[in-house]
């Protein structure tokens, strides 16, 4: 395995860990999940022309993966409970925080594939014009969606 | 939660685990296996019991002295020489998106189209069921007991068995179908959405 390969992951790592997190749930599901993306990075590694951002095309990639990953596997989390708190960080003692975690993983989660992944990437700091890229929808578009999925959040609130 | 709530725990628990990523001495050992395969032992081997079925059949063809036996016969070499390719090729196709050069709605839209293919399949399958059991029953009796189902004993006792395996297969397949049905409503959504 090349050095740049592994120093791009290095880089990069903490995106697969999120994702991962937020299309699998079970241990062994995150750990398959994981192998396949870095997998499909090595695959794409050598093909890549650096037209975009590095960060640009994990994403792309990983993002293409977990989707495939949980329908060729059909194990949706949509509606399972959360049993642990994702990209869980040790050091993190305050349970209220801990709870806010969940609680934001647990509506991520509620989401269809679409929204998921945009809200991903939102959450990631990626602005319109990167997700529309990525994702393969209009600007226009990615806005509206984003703050539909705002409404819907604040909907959930109100409920 | 608000969006805005959202994205602030996000960046916060990213920097955390950013911290926490680079702390560690090295990187993680990747042990590249790809774990996918095309095909599951069990597509496999349907695709050659379909296959020596129709091979058993074609052999036996020319024992069919009946023309209800011929046509039960073609029927069950079409349907088991075409259905089993076609269902692998879209299964095929289903397990291998293009994951490096499409971006994440044309992904959505491969499984969806794959999927609406396998539904094809799925409802054509459904709708022969009952031609297929009626013509397998009527072939396994010439072939495997050398009896010509007009000849058969029919007493209220073979027939009430017959009828109640038919009843049986038929109730198993509506509920294998229906199963089968909500696979597909999630993809269904992102594409309407």
């Amino acid at each position: 395995m090349s050095h740049d390969f592994l120093h791009s992951i290095k880089e990069n790592e903490g995106i697969i860990h999120k994702l991962v997190n937020i299309y699998a749930e079970k241990d062994n599901d995150q750990q398959d999940l994981y192998q396949e993306i870095v997998y499909q990075l090595w695959k794409s590694h050598q093909t890549f022309k650096g037209n975009s951002d590095i960060s640009t095309w994990i994403y792309k990639v990983a993002l293409n993966t977990s989707l495939s990953h949980i329908k060729l596997k059909k194990k949706y989390t949509e509606n399972n409970s959360i049993q642990r708190v994702e990209f869980h960080v040790d050091d993190t003692s305050d349970n209220h925080h801990e709870n806010k975690i969940s609680e934001m993983y647990q509506k991520i989660r509620t989401l269809n594939e679409l929204d998921k992944a945009i809200i991903f990437l939102f959450l990631e700091g990626k602005n319109h014009q990167e997700i529309a890229i990525i994702i393969g929808l209009s600007v226009s578009n990615i806005g509206t969606r984003i703050n539909r999925i705002k409404q819907n959040l604040k909907n959930k609130i109100l409920k | 939660m608000e969006l805005e709530e959202m994205k602030n725990i996000w960046e916060n628990q990213s920097q955390k685990l950013d911290f926490k990523l680079h702390t560690l001495s090295d990187v993680r050992s990747l042990e590249l296996n790809n774990k996918t395969k095309l095909f599951q032992v069990s597509e496999v081997a349907g695709f050659i019991i379909a296959y020596l079925l129709a091979g058993m059949i074609l052999l036996n063809f020319k024992e069919f002295d009946h023309y209800f036996l011929k046509i039960c016969g073609i029927f069950l070499i079409v349907y088991l020489l075409t259905m089993p390719i076609y269902t692998l090729s879209i299964i095929r196709k289903l397990r291998q998106p293009d994951l490096i050069n499409s971006n994440y709605k044309e992904i959505i839209e491969h499984f969806y189209f794959a999927h609406r293919k396998l539904k094809f399949a799925e409802k054509v399958s459904f709708v022969a069921s009952p031609f297929l059991f009626i013509a397998s029953a009527v072939i396994i009796a010439k072939i495997f007991l050398n009896t010509d189902v007009f000849n058969l004993n029919l007493n209220l006792q073979n027939v009430f068995f017959l009828v109640l395996t038919f009843i049986g297969a038929m109730i198993l397949n509506i509920w294998a179908f229906r199963k089968r049905k909500d696979h597909l409503k999630s993809i269904t959504q992102s594409i309407e959405d």
